[in-house]
């Protein structure tokens, strides 16, 4: 289709041009003020917003999984506990320092999600889903089997990440410094990718997977491939708990269906398929309870049910999809009122 | 286009990195002053096992004012475990209860209680918080072994006292490296200790069986078990265990019945309890019982049917509640009156009544309220009555012994009156200074 | 051979409890295309309902009964205001709406009635019948005799009346049962509210095969409930009810007889199960139609 390069024509490149920009100096603010929250905040605050970015990880891995890939897990726990325990053990028993545990730590769950990821190749939707809330409920029961080495149920203490005397920093400050960069790395190795062939390949997948097929995207090698980059993550944010935290368990939450339901409900109340609903999801997931806690804790479970569905049913897209066509609305309206003022200008003789 | 897009996006972020690594650089943090001690009227002198030069980043005595003694706690308040936390409402009503009488030499005890649901995450963030946030002197009543463990280890090194919170299954090592907490309980190898004592020696028994709660609780207070058997010439012929997600425990009882056993100790909790002692007496074997004080409480055993429970032994520290006992009736008056919506009935409200009462005791017998001094008197109590605890049950800890209460009274349930009353013979069963020998 | 015996006695009981659930997880399926998982949370719930009942001295069976009416209406009403919204094809709006449902049943009920455990009583009179030396309590006959029962009812009611004919339709196809003029509404909210009602009974089963009532009773039934489902085939109601008896007796001589594999092992058998059923027979052992599009 060819049009002339009239003023109403280009409006709406202008309009992208300046959500592009105002998008851009939004992320740049928000990683300033992230970075700053640990020089400001006390320790304990620093360290739940430490959790925060932790949590943000597997949530960002289930987001490529599901968000983009359309496959449903509800076993994230699983590789997020796996990752955690690699770095456990090879601290406490093997005398590792955390960092060199990381390879193993992301190593071990990728070749798990591998593994899971091809019965995921027939096992589809709900079913799957199924398969995956059955072994995560299963986990904490696996941990306690070994607990030899585990440590079970009364759980296995690590000494936590020390920041190098260089750097001057406390123990928390270095923990939230040290997984901020890590969840932008993935943030950003994420978006590359979402953007990226794979990515394309993926969404292809989501809404058609005979039409993508038919299109030369190989289902079976994307999805193989994203479960084990989506358990990665998962492995990552694992590694980074067992360092901050210093004590894994088979009672720790975020091992259990509990956290397996906190990650999906974290990408869904963020927005699936979106870059950042991950982080913001992660934010309500981890902090709205503990809020609606001090009113009464009973309440703050139901609530999480309660908002888990209303979002679902209101803003599909989740809040930062909610956001995006919220703040694309107004900029239209902006820049629409700006073209107009400048063809009436121009119109005056 | 994207590529490129996003190809741009990395140069900003770069910068933010180093910008982040240049804050970094200058952004220490410095730790608060050494706020000095503050002297106690009715200090007890004792041997000062932890010194304020082995702690770092000590502070003396955040939350201690002229009239209050700040205390935090961590237990569940909301989830399938909420009835443990019910332990922190009992112990609450006893603070208040002594604050109407003067507190602690003229200091009103203040506990700001957290919900962590059972999940060690929770319970150190909320640690954390009440450390940091709300000030607190001391943490007391945390009522998950892992949950204190989540903590313990740098609240050792700040030398925060951990009162009576739960560590009943750490080992002795455990305990010797983390000298500022203080057990809650009984130990679970000592309690099993007990019960398989009591079964073996006093009644004679000499085939017995086990069902566990897989987990650190179960194997505790199974090496007790083990422990008392051999020691009294019995043989235990068979050992189950189960998941607390397991729907039934039909195949561990049909096993344990096939042993042909003539006693089962039973080491569980929750409904799990009248649910093997209504599976047991359904498989038509009669063995004699004796289960750990988690599967105690009247309204869990009310569950059960009257005939599977007759007779159950069990033992408690706590003394049993009667209408003629002075104590008793403090105890119910202060539960009704400050926490009207709790089941004063149950177990875990005494148990934390008299944990209060050791904290109180601990508190009072401090030369100094200051962290290390509250911890040495922690560690310095010779024989000291618990009022709520069974006549002849004193607290007693030492250097090497972190547990203050050893000794049991052994009882037996009476379904049709659903009361547990002690028996006549060998009622208290002393372990003190045995934990060592149950790993 | 009586320990033999009494294992299989075992088991069998066990397997009633999780085909009781598997049953109701069924019908919905079989009558909305929609798997719900929040089933059990539903089914406890309407317990509370019984044990309320009978707690202010309304007979077993009324209160049963109660239960199972109030529940049918809870179930067309959930259908009507949430369910219906739900496209069963879009699996992730499916997964996430049981999800929310479960939790916040869960919460519900432990903000109304506690952790603590609660007593219901059976329908079922106490005792066994001894066989020699194996025993078989009268609970797990009645529990067996009655879901037996349920299975002839439905099949009866799904293949040989309308109405049957009409929920299938509905499950299978809601825009073709529209155009052919069925009243889709209805029929889904009939569907769920019997499921419901079932999810009652199961309650009430459960409880009297040896659970006691509480918030968290169903957790653990749901896993084995859902493989047994799966193994069965998610549409066949007498494939649930076998599978869950198979799975019963499975994990009673595995804990039994294998004891390497430990308790820790039970569910892993289940997820294994259901993984190798899903992967490699995806409509199951009774299933007539295939569940997983391959």
């Amino acid at each position: 289709m060819t049009m002339p390069l009239s003023a109403p024509a280009v409006a709406p490149v202008v309009a992208a041009r300046t959500r592009v920009r105002i998008g851009y100096l939004l992320v740049l603010a928000a990683i300033l003020a992230a970075a700053v929250v640990p020089f400001l905040a006390p320790p304990y605050v620093v360290q739940n917003y430490t959790r925060v970015l932790i949590v943000a990880l597997p949530t960002v891995g289930l987001n490529l999984l599901t968000g983009y890939g359309g496959v449903i897990s509800l076993g994230q726990s699983v590789f997020f506990g796996l990752g955690a325990y690699v770095t456990a053990i090879l601290v406490a028993d093997h005398g590792w320092a955390w960092w060199q545990t990381l390879p193993l730590a992301v190593a071990l769950p990728l070749a798990a999600g591998v593994l899971i990821g091809i019965p995921s190749l027939r096992i589809r939707g709900v079913y799957f889903a199924i398969v995956t809330l059955v072994l995560a409920a299963w986990f904490p029961n696996v941990i306690q089997r070994f607990n030899e080495t585990t440590g079970g149920n009364q759980g296995k203490s690590l000494t936590v990440m020390q920041a190098p005397g260089w750097l001057g920093l406390a123990q928390d400050q270095y923990g939230y410094l040290v997984s901020l960069c890590f969840l932008l790395l993935v943030l950003l190795l994420l978006r590359n990718l979402a953007r990226g062939r794979t990515g394309r390949a993926l969404t292809a997948m989501r809404d058609n997977e005979v039409a993508a097929a038919t299109q030369g995207v190989d289902v079976a090698r994307t999805k193989i491939y994203v479960s084990g980059l989506s358990a990665a993550a998962a492995g990552l944010g694992g590694c980074l708990y067992a360092a901050t935290q210093g004590i894994v368990s088979s009672e720790t939450a975020y091992f259990t269906v509990v956290g397996a339901i906190e990650f999906l409900a974290a990408m869904v109340i963020g927005g699936a398929g979106t870059v950042l609903g991950p982080i913001v999801g992660a934010l309500v997931t981890e902090r709205l309870p503990v809020l609606l806690s001090d009113v009464d804790p009973q309440l703050a479970v139901a609530a999480y049910g309660v908002l888990l569905i209303v979002v679902v049913r209101v803003m599909p897209a989740g809040l930062v999809g909610f956001a995006t066509t919220l703040a694309r609305r107004l900029t239209a309206r902006v820049t629409q009122h700006h073209t107009t003022v400048n063809a009436r200008n121009e119109g005056k003789p | 286009m994207s590529r490129r897009n996003s190809n741009r996006q990395l140069v900003p972020l770069t910068w933010c990195l180093a910008g982040l690594l240049l804050v970094a650089a200058c952004g220490g943090r410095g730790s608060d002053a050494d706020t000095g001690g503050v002297k106690n009227d009715s200090g007890v002198k004792v041997a000062q096992v932890v010194k304020k030069d082995d702690c770092t980043g000590y502070q003396a005595s955040p939350g201690i004012s002229d009239d209050e003694i700040k205390l935090g706690s961590s237990y569940p308040d909301s989830g399938p475990l909420a009835s443990i936390g019910e332990t922190n409402k009992g112990m609450e009503s006893y603070f208040k209860h002594l604050n109407e009488s003067g507190g602690i030499n003229g200091r009103k005890i203040t506990l700001i209680g957290k919900d962590d649901q059972y999940d060690p995450t929770k319970a150190s963030a909320n640690v954390n918080e009440l450390l940091q946030k709300d000030r607190v002197f001391a943490i007391v009543g945390v009522q998950s072994t892992t949950g204190t463990m989540a903590v313990w280890d740098q609240l050792a090194r700040e030398c925060v006292p951990i009162l009576e919170s739960t560590i009943s299954s750490a080992t002795r090592d455990q305990r010797a490296a983390h000298r500022n907490a203080i057990d809650g309980l009984v130990p679970y190898a000592s309690e099993g200790y007990a019960l398989a004592g009591y079964l073996t020696k006093t009644l004679g028994e000499k085939k017995v069986a086990v069902i566990t709660q897989d987990g650190s609780f179960g194997d505790a207070a199974a090496r007790g078990v083990e422990r008392a058997i051999e020691e009294n010439g019995g043989k235990l012929v068979a050992h189950e265990s189960f998941q607390v997600t397991d729907p039934t425990v039909r195949s561990q009882v049909t096993t344990l019945k096939a042993s042909g056993a003539d006693a089962l100790v039973v080491i569980a909790a929750g409904t799990k309890c009248p649910q093997i002692f209504d599976t047991v007496a359904a498989s038509g074997w009669k063995p004699t019982i004796a289960t750990t004080f988690t599967c105690s409480n009247t309204t869990l055993m009310g569950l059960a049917k009257p005939a599977s429970t007759d007779g159950i032994i069990s033992d408690g520290w706590v003394r049993v509640r009667t209408a003629d006992d002075p104590e008793s009736k403090t105890f119910l008056d202060a539960v009704k009156k400050y926490a009207p919506g709790v089941n004063a009935s149950s177990e875990n409200v005494a148990i934390g009544w008299a944990q209060g009462q050791i904290v109180a005791a601990i508190l009072e017998r401090a030369t100094e309220l200051t962290r290390v001094g509250v911890i040495n008197s922690a560690l310095g109590l010779d024989g000291v009555a618990v009022p709520m605890a069974v006549d002849g049950v004193k607290a007693s800890t030492s250097a090497d012994d972190s547990a203050p209460i050893e000794s049991v009274q052994i009882r037996t349930f009476d379904s049709a009156a659903g009361a547990w009353t002690p028996v006549t013979t060998d009622a208290l069963v002393d372990m003190t200074g045995k934990l060592g020998d149950f790993e | 051979m009586d320990l033999f015996l009494q294992r299989l006695v075992d088991g069998l009981a066990n397997g009633a409890i999780y085909a009781a659930l598997a049953l109701a997880i069924v019908l919905v399926f079989q009558t909305s295309g929609i798997v719900n998982f929040a089933q059990g949370e539903m089914g406890m719930l309407a317990t509370y309902l019984v044990w309320a009942l009978t707690d202010v001295g309304v007979p077993v069976l009324l209160a049963i009964l109660a239960a199972m009416v109030v529940s049918f209406a809870g179930g067309a009403a959930l259908e009507r205001l949430l369910i219906r919204r739900i496209d069963p094809e879009d699996h992730l709006v499916t997964v996430l709406v049981m999800t929310g449902l479960f939790t916040l049943f869960g919460a519900l009920a432990l903000i109304f009635f506690g952790s603590d455990g609660r007593q219901v009583p059976s329908p079922f009179p106490e005792g066994s019948l001894a066989l020699g030396s194996v025993r078989v309590p009268y609970a797990t006959i009645g529990a067996l005799l009655v879901l037996g029962a349920v299975c002839a009812g439905l099949a009866v009611l799904l293949r040989s009346t309308k109405l049957g004919l009409g929920l299938r339709a509905v499950a299978q196809n809601r825009a073709s049962s529209a155009l052919s003029g069925l009243p889709v509404g209805r029929l889904l909210g009939i569907g769920w509210g019997l499921a419901a009602a079932l999810g009652a009974l199961a309650g009430v089963l459960v409880t009297s095969l040896g659970l006691y009532l509480e918030p968290s009773m169903m957790l653990p039934v749901l896993v084995y409930a859902m493989a047994a489902a799966t193994l069965g085939g998610l549409d066949s109601g007498v494939g649930a009810v076998v599978a869950g008896l198979l799975l019963g007796v499975a994990e009673s001589l595995a804990v039994g007889y294998v004891k390497v594999l430990g308790t820790e092992s039970a569910l892993g058998v289940a997820a294994v199960v259901m993984l190798l059923t899903m992967a490699l027979r995806p409509s199951g052992l009774f299933g007539t139609t295939k569940v997983a599009r391959v």
